[in-house]
């Protein structure tokens, strides 16, 4: 009762007042009676109008979708691999994003200098980073049809980690220092560049990888036990593998491309909601997992605006700089994850 | 009882192994119902293979499985999981699941995508939760169970799967005698009110050999021997198989080196019995004469011994003080 009261009330009301908070907060001050004015009517073409609509909306509507698809992403790793360290990215999926931006960002040396006009988050970045992806991922899902245990898949994507992370360093060797510093731009991450019809094509990708969870919240429930345990009781384990390989793709592929990498998120987010629900159970988990990781994403946010400052910090870096010391403060309070994972 | 003794598995000329490695073959094995069989053989023979096999984990290479009236390597998943419940040794990492959680995950071959109780469910739960005494164990959290208490909530998970057939790998390993005996009296039970047929891989011979309709022993020529107990005991397979040292299966005791005096032991009952056992731990021979003479008193159940050696005589309180007096 007491779960379902902060799921169904406390969380979403959480959401609703960060979210107002977060549109409020910027290098410009916006009066609240302005902002509501803004948001709910049609009426003032001002400056604040256009701050408002054109800027803090597209990245607190990123920020959201960012917050729920990759902790959902983690929740669905940790469970899949049963290792309370997995996270959206232990498939390589990021690492083949950087791999895309960095041969098309760092070639440029190599190739001709077209690249210099590119933007973080343009189209061109996009697909570059979604192809990358989608390559490390074909190998990743003929690996997990050819091999039976979730284990080596595991190594399999920190093996593509490390591979594509080498070949990035010697794309960077070669490169000039103007293409590098465009590069590690992209690595910082950047939930602010996006326009609405970018965020409406992240919005329609994130929302298919959330809703394919409805039918993964049984198998993911018995994997709890075992991969033997959940066979026993009729869990077809190929195929929902690959419904979850399919369903992280999605979420942590399109965040990856849209806003580059962010960390920490996705491991983390997971063991909050553990902790505050107390069950394993993917039924509350999942939306749980949902609402946490966009409140915390919209903090992180906030932190990285520097309030009363006009500089933006690395989300990159800010979700990282929160997260480890929270992940550090669950496991010296429960002195051993196993009891709250 | 209806259907007692009907054959549930059944193998046909089953060979299993991998690839390139012949396993066990040629199996022509029953599993029945109400039947309480153990999967006996020294390590590395192949007994977690034939479970994995049985258990539709893994392809024959060649023959078949039957399960009730179906071709186990026909019948898909969640079929099986209606049939065929397990009990493995691995235990999950995750800790924060509650008794009744797991316990209800017995009934996932039965649910939809929402795993909701309906209220038959829920009455199949308690009645397994009350049969195997875990009322008050329901709403723990998986991290604070013992191993023993472990081990009966995933029989309990596996009871409630309601399948015909329960396949356990182990169940008493890594427990302490009371776990033991009680896991095992548990099974026997289900086997026998439930009408069960159950199948456990272990290596508890004293164990088995009390509790089992029937053992199937892998001999170390990848042949399967199903027979009676009794029968493997009498006819030497089982000492042919496991290569006992020091272990004498026809009286089920471990043998000692006889190399002391004779000594002639007066007595019966609980006493004697103790106090023989104790004396030929020490190596003497126990018979009717001897040079030396010991007579087990008992009253009001407290014992005391009298030792008669070289014509002086001695009373004593422990079988302690008694070895220390002969020596």
């Amino acid at each position: 009762m007491k779960n379902r009261l902060i799921l169904g009330i406390l969380l979403p009301i959480a959401v609703i007042l960060l979210l107002i908070l977060n549109i409020s907060i910027g290098s410009v001050s916006i009066p609240y009676s302005a902002l509501f004015e803004s948001l709910f009517t049609d009426s003032i073409k001002t400056s604040w109008y256009n701050i408002i609509w054109q800027f803090r909306m597209p990245k607190a509507i990123t920020a959201t979708l960012v917050g729920a698809g990759l902790s959902v992403c983690g929740l669905q790793m940790q469970t899949l691999f049963r290792n309370p360290l997995a996270g959206p990215f232990v498939l390589g999926i990021s690492s083949g994003a950087s791999m895309g931006v960095a041969l098309l960002v760092l070639s440029g040396s190599i190739i001709g200098g077209f690249v210099h006009y590119l933007a973080v988050g343009s189209w061109v970045v996009v697909i570059a980073a979604s192809l990358g992806s989608f390559s490390v991922l074909m190998v990743v899902m003929m690996v997990s049809i050819r091999i039976k245990d979730s284990m080596s898949l595991l190594i399999v994507g920190l093996m593509f980690g490390s591979t594509t992370g080498a070949l990035v360093s010697v794309l960077q060797y070669f490169s000039n220092a103007q293409e590098i510093q465009l590069f590690m731009i992209w690595t910082f991450g950047n939930i602010g560049g996006l326009n609405w019809e970018e965020i409406t094509v992240m919005f329609i990708i994130i929302l298919l990888g959330l809703l394919m969870n409805i039918i993964l919240i049984k198998p993911l429930n018995a994997l709890l036990l075992g991969e033997n345990y959940a066979r026993s009781m009729g869990v077809n384990i190929q195929k929902n593998r690959i419904l979850i390989i399919i369903s992280t793709s999605l979420l942590a592929g399109s965040i990856t491309a849209f806003c580059g990498p962010i960390a920490f998120i996705g491991m983390a987010v997971p063991h909050i909601v553990r902790v505050i629900f107390k069950t394993s159970d993917h039924r509350v988990l999942f939306p749980a997992s949902i609402f946490v990781g966009i409140i915390i994403m919209l903090m992180c946010d906030m932190v990285a605006q520097l309030p009363g400052s006009e500089y933006t910090l690395p989300i990159n870096a800010i979700t990282s700089l929160l997260g480890a010391p929270f992940v550090i403060w669950i496991i010296l309070r429960k002195r051993n994850i196993a009891k709250s994972f | 009882m209806e259907g007692q003794f009907t054959i549930q598995l059944e193998t046909f000329d089953l060979t299993i192994g991998y690839e390139k490695l012949v396993v066990l073959s040629q199996l022509n094995l029953q599993l029945k119902k109400g039947e309480l069989v153990c999967l006996m053989g020294q390590n590395g023979t192949g007994k977690s293979t034939l479970l994995r096999t049985i258990s539709g984990v893994q392809k024959p290479i060649s023959g078949e499985v039957k399960v009730g009236d179906d071709i186990l390597n026909k019948m898909n998943v969640t079929d099986i999981a209606q049939k065929i419940s397990l009990v493995l040794t691995e235990k999950p990492i995750t800790g924060n699941l509650s008794v009744f959680e797991i316990i209800s995950m017995g009934r996932y071959p039965y649910l939809g995508w929402n795993v909701k109780l309906a209220s038959a469910d829920k009455e199949i739960i308690e009645r397994a939760v009350e049969q195997i005494n875990l009322t008050d164990l329901l709403h723990k959290k998986l991290y604070t169970l013992s191993d023993g208490q472990l081990q009966k909530v995933m029989i309990a998970r596996a009871l409630v799967q309601e399948g015909e057939i329960m396949l356990l790998d182990e169940p008493t390993a890594h427990l302490d005698l009371n776990n033991r005996v009680e896991i095992m009296y548990l099974l026997r039970k289900l086997a026998k009110d439930m009408n069960k047929a159950i199948l456990i891989a272990t290596h508890e011979l004293d164990l088995a050999l009390q509790m089992a309709d029937k053992l199937w022993l892998l001999d170390n020529n990848k042949r399967v021997l199903d027979s009676i107990p009794e029968d493997l005991v009498l006819n030497g397979s089982l000492d042919t198989v496991f290569g006992h040292k020091g272990y004498d299966l026809k009286t089920g005791r471990v043998a000692h080196e006889m190399s002391g005096e004779m000594i002639k032991l007066i007595g019966d009952g609980h006493g004697y019995l103790w106090t023989k056992n104790a004396l030929e731990r020490k190596g003497y021979n126990i018979g009717n004469k001897g040079t030396i003479e010991i007579k087990v008193q008992e009253l009001k159940e407290k014992f005391s011994w009298t030792l008669k050696k070289n014509g002086n005589i001695k009373n004593v309180s422990t079988i302690e003080n008694l070895l220390h007096s002969i020596d």
